[in-house]
This record gives C-alpha cells, sequence and structure tokens, in this order.
C-alpha cells in the first residue's frame, strides 16, 4: 500500500507532463498557422497603392510588438508569446514584402534584422524558444556572410544540434534541482 | 531574462525599413544605369494563382545559341560533328569569374578536375543584348537549320517562332559592372545584371568530336519584376487569356542594378 501510494503522485507527475507537452505542442503549431494566415494575408491583398503596401507592412509588426506589450502587461505569457511570433513573422513579412515591391536583390542582411528583433524579443518576454530562433538567425547570416556557401547548411547543422545539446543540458539540471517538472 | 523595454525592438523595425527604403531611393534617384523597351517576349506575366492581386513579370533571356545549350542543336541533322564548341565566356572571363580552368579540355584528369570543382556556380554581372548582334546570329543560324530539316518529314525540331522567342541574349559577364559596362556601353540595349555564371565540363560524344569546358548563365537577378500600380490594373483588366497579352515595358535599371517599371503599352485592340 505504501508503495502504490509512493507511485501515485510520480504517475500524475508524468501524465501531467505530458499534458503540459501536448500544450506547449499544439500552441506553437497555432502559432505558425496564424503566421501562415498573416503571411497569405499580405500576399492575398498585394495590389494596393505603393504608399499603402508599404505603410500597412511596416506599422503591422509595430502593432503586434504593442500587443504583445498590452499582454504582457496584463500577465499574460501565453498570448504575448504567440504575439511576439507573430510580430515576427509580420516583419519577415515586411522586408520581404519591401523586397518584393521595389525589386531589391536579396541580402543575408535581413537574416541580422530579424535575427535581432527575434533576440530583442524575445528577452523582452523571456521566450527561449523565440531566442533560440533569433541566434539561428544570426548564425546563419555569419555564416552566408563569412562563409563559403556550401559550409552554410552544414554550419546550421551543427549551430542546431549544439544548441539541443544546450537546452538538454540545461534542462536535466533544472529537473535534478526540481525546477522543472 | 526578461529586460526593460520593448524599444529595441520597435527601433530595429523602423532602421530596417528606412534602411529599405533609402536604398531603393539610392537606386532610383542616382543615374539612370540602363533605359529600355522591352516586350511581352522577354518580360511574359508571371502564372498568377487564384485569388492573388499581384502582377508580376518573369524576366526570359537565352544563352548565345552556338555555345552550352545550343551546342546539340548546332551539330543539327546533318550527321556531322562540329570541331569546335564556341564559347560564351572564355578562359580569361571564366578565370576572372573565379574559376579555375588551369587544366586543358583535353587533358586526361579534365573530367574528373572539372567535376570536383566546387563551387561550380559563380556570381557575376552578365550583359543581356536585346535584338543585337548575338541575336542576329541566332535568327541566322535558325534559319539556316530550317532550311537543313525542310526536307525532313519526321524531324523532331521546333519550328523557330519569331513571335514567341525571347530576344535577350546573355553575351557577357565579369566580376565587375563598370569594366562590364565599358565594354557594352549601349544603355538602351543593354542590361547589366547580376546573375549565376556556372561552367561545366563536356565529354566527347557522339555530337561532339572534342571535350569542350562549357559555360552559360543560369540565373539573371531579379527574376521577376513586380508591376505597381496603376500598370498592375491594366493587366487586371487584359480580356481573355493574359499569357496572350501583347504589350511593351519601359524599363530601367538604377545605380544597384534592380530595375523598375515607368510604362506599359498596350497596342490597340485589332479589328
Amino acid at each position: 500500500m505504501a508503495s502504490q501510494s509512493e507511485a501515485q503522485p510520480s504517475a500524475d507527475r508524468v501524465s501531467r507532463t505530458r499534458v503540459l507537452w501536448g500544450i506547449r505542442i499544439a500552441s506553437k503549431l497555432g502559432g505558425i498557422a496564424i503566421c501562415a494566415a498573416v503571411a497569405w494575408f499580405f500576399k492575398r491583398y498585394w495590389g494596393l497603392g505603393v504608399f499603402l503596401q508599404v505603410a500597412t507592412v511596416s506599422i503591422v509588426p509595430l502593432f503586434l510588438l504593442g500587443c504583445a506589450e498590452w499582454a504582457a502587461g496584463r500577465e499574460r505569457k501565453p498570448y504575448s508569446g504567440l504575439l511576439a511570433l507573430l510580430a515576427l513573422a509580420s516583419f519577415v513579412m515586411n522586408l520581404m514584402v519591401l523586397g518584393s515591391i521595389f525589386d531589391i536583390n536579396s541580402s543575408e542582411h535581413a537574416l541580422l534584422a530579424w535575427g535581432a528583433f527575434a533576440t530583442a524579443v524575445a528577452y523582452r518576454y523571456g521566450l527561449r524558444w523565440l531566442l533560440a530562433i533569433g541566434l539561428l538567425l544570426l548564425i546563419a547570416h555569419g555564416a552566408l556572410t563569412w562563409m563559403p556557401k556550401y559550409w552554410f547548411f552544414a554550419a546550421i547543422g551543427a549551430a542546431g544540434i549544439a544548441m539541443m545539446v544546450i537546452l538538454k543540458r540545461i534542462r536535466g539540471r533544472r529537473a535534478q534541482k526540481g525546477v522543472l517538472p | 531574462m526578461r529586460c526593460a523595454s520593448v524599444l529595441p525592438a520597435a527601433v530595429i523595425v523602423l532602421i530596417s525599413n528606412a534602411f529599405v527604403l533609402v536604398h531603393v531611393w539610392k537606386n532610383r534617384a542616382g543615374p539612370v544605369e540602363t533605359d529600355i523597351t522591352l516586350t511581352e517576349r522577354e518580360l511574359p506575366r508571371d502564372y498568377i494563382p487564384n485569388g492573388e492581386d499581384s502582377v508580376m513579370l518573369n524576366l526570359r533571356w537565352m544563352d548565345p545559341p552556338w555555345t552550352a545549350y545550343g551546342y546539340a542543336y548546332n551539330s543539327g541533322g546533318s550527321g556531322e560533328r562540329p570541331q569546335f564548341v564556341g564559347l560564351w565566356l572564355d578562359q580569361k572571363t571564366l578565370q576572372e569569374l573565379g574559376f579555375d580552368t588551369s587544366i586543358a579540355p583535353s587533358d586526361k584528369k579534365a573530367f574528373e578536375f572539372y567535376q570536383r570543382q566546387r563551387p561550380s556556380v559563380r556570381s557575376a554581372f552578365v550583359a543581356l543584348e536585346y535584338e543585337g548582334p548575338a541575336w542576329r546570329k541566332h535568327l541566322e543560324q535558325a534559319d539556316r537549320e530550317s532550311l537543313e530539316h525542310a526536307g525532313l518529314s519526321q524531324s523532331n525540331m521546333q519550328p523557330h517562332s519569331d513571335e514567341s522567342d525571347t530576344h535577350l541574349v546573355a553575351v557577357d559577364a565579369a566580376t565587375d559592372a563598370e569594366r562590364l559596362r565599358k565594354r557594352h556601353p549601349d544603355r538602351n540595349s543593354v542590361i547589366i545584371v547580376p546573375g549565376l555564371a556556372v561552367e561545366w565540363f563536356l565529354p566527347p560524344d557522339y555530337r561532339l568530336s572534342r571535350p569542350a569546358l562549357l559555360s552559360g548563365l543560369v540565373q539573371a537577378i531579379p527574376a521577376s519584376i513586380h508591376v505597381p500600380r496603376p500598370f498592375s490594373d491594366a493587366f487586371r483588366r487584359l480580356p481573355g487569356d493574359p499569357r496572350n497579352a501583347k504589350y511593351r515595358v519601359h524599363l530601367r535599371y538604377g545605380t544597384s542594378f534592380e530595375p523598375w517599371i515607368v510604362g506599359v503599352e498596350f497596342p490597340p485592340p485589332s479589328r
């Protein structure tokens, strides 16, 4: 009986962890779906006048950033995280749309802007996954700028693996200390 | 991990947008690099998926037909093997672009050497000539070919079509755009664009009597050109299949070799 009662909380904890991960994965997938919707929105209303188009694509990331700030002020972290992701997606679309309507030759420096933005937003709202995205974008920019192009994918792969190992170690240490479930 | 302000992120957005707009202004406010009028042959309208408002035109060019892509075509149906395959880019230009051409194509090690060379694609500035000597040479060649094949009933050759073929031919390449412009000074018929040049080794086969080192243009940048309002409205109003529309596009390239459309003309409908 004693061993059963000891085992019970552990099983609850495992199932709670699974549910938490399920919610996290579902919310990330939802975030990606909303980002895709934002991208399609920009593409669908391409036929606006140039001034209106430039104004729209420039204001949307700032507006979403404001919304994220508003949500964070009300202690609604899941919403602020989602809005931060949307702000990043709309900033990516912002530069892509400008590049397309003005026929600008593509440049790797866009990765620097996106990476810096993602990193700044990640630090603001304490979002580790957004920090990972930002760092990957910055690494990609460095690789494209300083390395021959054919090393690019190798560098990205190595950086991704290194980041996964580091995150796993941090998670392991925190789990040992009882910080994480 | 939280920091005090959201300001850095907002500043990044503002600086990035300002940077892009200043770049566009500098491209268009400086001296015009190229001022040219092209037709629907060189700038066919992009396929438009349902529900999208954008109007884009794709830049179409051809490599000189007497080089890489044209070599099989040039050999024709006469059964003769060409003794010489012309190079679009000579050995000196290929070296200037960064290709290693230290081993002659006739060398035994050439095949392995050129197979292993990385990257096989290099960034370069490319000169695209509109209705110039290269295009006329192509026409003469195509006419000669069609005469040769006139008697062959089962010929697979496509008839030459002056109506649909692009008249824009890639004629030269260099790493320095200014040097390339000096070699092709006519700003109304030669476009200088950033692009990707490729070289490859071709071993002898039934069409080619000796090995050759070939080169070509694989991509001109930007590959498609956005049509802004009010010109895009005229495209949207076109009756019938938009792919059959006839038009002339007045195009300019600025100091950053980026194009913009300054006019579109549609011929009056024929009765």
